[in-house]
Parts: C-alpha cells; sequence; structure tokens
C-alpha cells in the first residue's frame, strides 16, 4: 500500500496550487505518484487543468468523497494499487468535504492512520466567514489536520492572524503549524513531512 | 457539508475577437470580466463565494485559470503559454451560496454586454454544460 496524502481545506484555499507543487517536486525525484481528485460542479476544472498539465488524475464525480462517494473512493484506491502500485497517493477531496470522514473511509480500507499525513489549507482571506458561519466544517478540519497550512496571509489582519492560532492551539495543539507566503508551499518543512512519510529521512 | 448551501453552477464562455491576442491579454479581459460578474451577482444579496473558478486550455499545454474567492477581492489569473489566439472557450464553475444558476448566467451576460465595446469582444455562453467521462 502507498502512502496518502490529503490535501484538505474549503474551496478555493489553495489545495490545487499545493498538490501541483509537491507533484512537481516529487517528481523530480522519480516518486511514483497517482492523484484522485473529488471535485462539486458538473465539470471539473482542476481535473482537467491538471490534464492539460500532462498528469493522469483518477477522478470521483458525482457525490463526495466523504460521504455519497465513500466507497467510489476505496474501489478507486483498490483499482490503483492493483494496477499502478503507486508509493504516494495524494487526495484532493472537494473544498466542502469533511476530512474526518474522508480520513474514516481510508482507515477502513486498511491505511494505517500514521501512514496517512493531513495537510489543512486555512485561507486566511476568508477567515471570518469560516469562523462566523463555517464553524463546523472548520474545527472539524483543524481536529483532523497533522499539518496547518496557513495560506493567503496578505489578506489577513494581525488580529485574524492571532486568533486563528489561538484557534488552532485550542483545537488541535498536535498539529504543526506553517505560515505561507507567496505561493510557496513547498518550504523546508513540507519536504520534510513528505520525506518522512515516505521513509526517506 | 455545506453542498447545498454552495450550488456549483457549470456553463462555457466563448469570447471572440477580430485579431488575435496573446495569453496575457486574454487573461486581462478574463479578469474584467469575472470582476463585473462577481460584483453583479453578489449585488443585491447576502452571498458568500465558495470559489469563481474559469480555465481556458489552449494548445501544447497552454492555459489561463482565473479565481475569485471573496467578494471585493480582485480576480486572480494565471497563465503558460505564448501562443496566440482570435477566440477563447472557458470552462466556468462558479460555486456561490443563494446564486443559482439563472441568476448566474444573468450576471454573466451583463458583464461580458457592458465590456464588449471596450475589448471589442463577442461573447455567447453556453449554459448547463456536462464533462463527459
Amino acid at each position: 500500500m502507498g502512502k496518502i496524502v490529503l490535501a484538505t481545506g474549503f474551496l478555493g484555499s489553495g489545495k490545487t496550487t499545493f498538490i501541483k507543487q509537491l507533484i512537481d517536486d516529487l517528481s523530480s525525484k522519480d516518486t511514483k505518484i497517482a492523484l484522485i481528485v473529488n471535485e462539486i460542479g458538473e465539470i471539473g476544472i482542476d481535473n482537467l487543468f491538471m490534464k492539460q498539465l500532462g498528469y493522469n488524475i483518477w477522478e470521483l464525480f458525482g457525490g463526495c468523497i466523504c460521504c455519497t462517494l465513500s466507497s467510489g473512493l476505496e474501489s478507486t484506491l483498490i483499482q490503483l494499487e492493483s494496477e499502478y502500485d503507486p508509493e504516494l497517493i495524494i487526495i484532493e477531496p472537494s473544498g466542502a468535504a469533511d476530512p474526518y470522514n474522508t480520513i474514516n473511509a481510508l482507515l477502513n480500507h486498511g491505511y494505517p492512520r500514521e501512514d496517512i499525513i493531513n495537510f489543512f489549507i486555512l485561507d486566511m482571506a476568508r477567515f471570518d466567514m469560516f469562523v462566523e458561519i463555517m464553524s463546523p466544517l472548520f474545527i472539524g478540519s483543524l481536529k483532523q489536520a497533522d499539518v496547518v497550512l496557513i495560506n493567503k496571509i496578505k489578506y489577513a489582519d494581525e488580529k485574524s492572524l492571532k486568533e486563528a492560532d489561538e484557534i488552532i492551539s485550542k483545537e488541535n495543539e498536535d498539529s504543526t503549524v506553517i505560515n505561507i507566503y507567496k505561493n510557496d508551499y513547498l518550504v523546508t518543512e513540507v519536504q520534510y513531512l513528505i520525506n518522512h512519510v515516505l521513509g526517506r529521512e | 457539508m455545506y453542498q447545498e448551501e454552495f450550488v456549483p453552477v457549470s456553463f462555457k464562455l466563448k469570447i471572440k475577437r477580430k485579431y488575435t491576442v496573446n495569453l496575457k491579454y486574454w487573461a486581462e479581459i478574463m479578469k474584467n470580466i469575472f470582476d463585473l460578474y462577481a460584483e453583479e451577482i453578489c449585488k443585491n444579496n447576502d452571498c458568500h463565494i465558495g470559489h469563481i473558478k474559469a480555465l481556458f486550455t489552449g494548445k501544447e499545454k497552454d492555459y489561463i485559470k482565473l479565481s475569485i474567492i471573496k467578494k471585493g477581492l480582485p480576480a486572480e489569473t494565471d497563465f503558460e503559454g505564448i501562443n496566440k489566439y482570435p477566440a477563447i472557450e472557458l470552462i466556468v464553475n462558479s460555486i456561490v451560496s443563494s446564486v443559482d444558476q439563472k441568476m448566474s448566467l444573468a450576471a454573466m451576460k451583463s458583464a461580458c454586454k457592458s465590456l464588449e465595446k471596450k475589448f471589442q469582444i463577442k461573447t455567447q455562453i453556453i449554459a448547463g454544460t456536462k464533462q463527459h467521462h
């Protein structure tokens, strides 16, 4: 079984950009990667974008992998493992998916929790919206995160950054928190964490 | 979660000019259209933008990607490629709370109409586009 990287976060938080950088970096190190994308909407723009860049994508359509498509995720994993045997499987759930259910689907499939690394991308441009009207998804996502990537910092004021820091500490003090400046996700800490999950220390 | 609040609307947008232009210029046209579109759909609404995104894919690995995530924040565009095009066809996914297909298409039509003269473009919106596998 390959190791799993989950890129979670609300719609538009920067999951696809993170994954693109991750794949570019890992491909240059000859890592055998598979990418599963679950997108809401009648047309999968992220899928088309990745395909345009030359990547092969396993798409999951017609629902959300955290609920209606969890069995679809499991059958895709079985197919991937038998036909491709990747070293690393990167999964991009839809921006409305609950990470708890997605991780449970992976655990039910037999992946040990330590073989899954969940990067939660926190979009600071909409921090107020997450706190005010989307608190269940926001807090639930934080609780499941192994790493919190704080993104779009340029749109946040000091007060929001401080509040975010306090909420993260309260809800998930064990998570690693990484601030992302200038859209550069592949800071040394991220590369170290990926190498760790791949057993390449 | 929140799939009921954030209902996706998908459509295609064709934009045509008399003369070919590079991707940078097309990205600028897209930015103007989508900034107006977002302003229009959020005008009389207590709406929250989930994600408005549009993609053009051209020859080889050419692309233009556009993204709007919040009312009042301008569209961000990203493009790669050196080819020039007389027309582009965009795939649009617009996920905005309390905005249905009818409202969305009306807003796009209005945005396009406002800018046709400025950028010397002709536009066509194709609703109800589905992806085939």
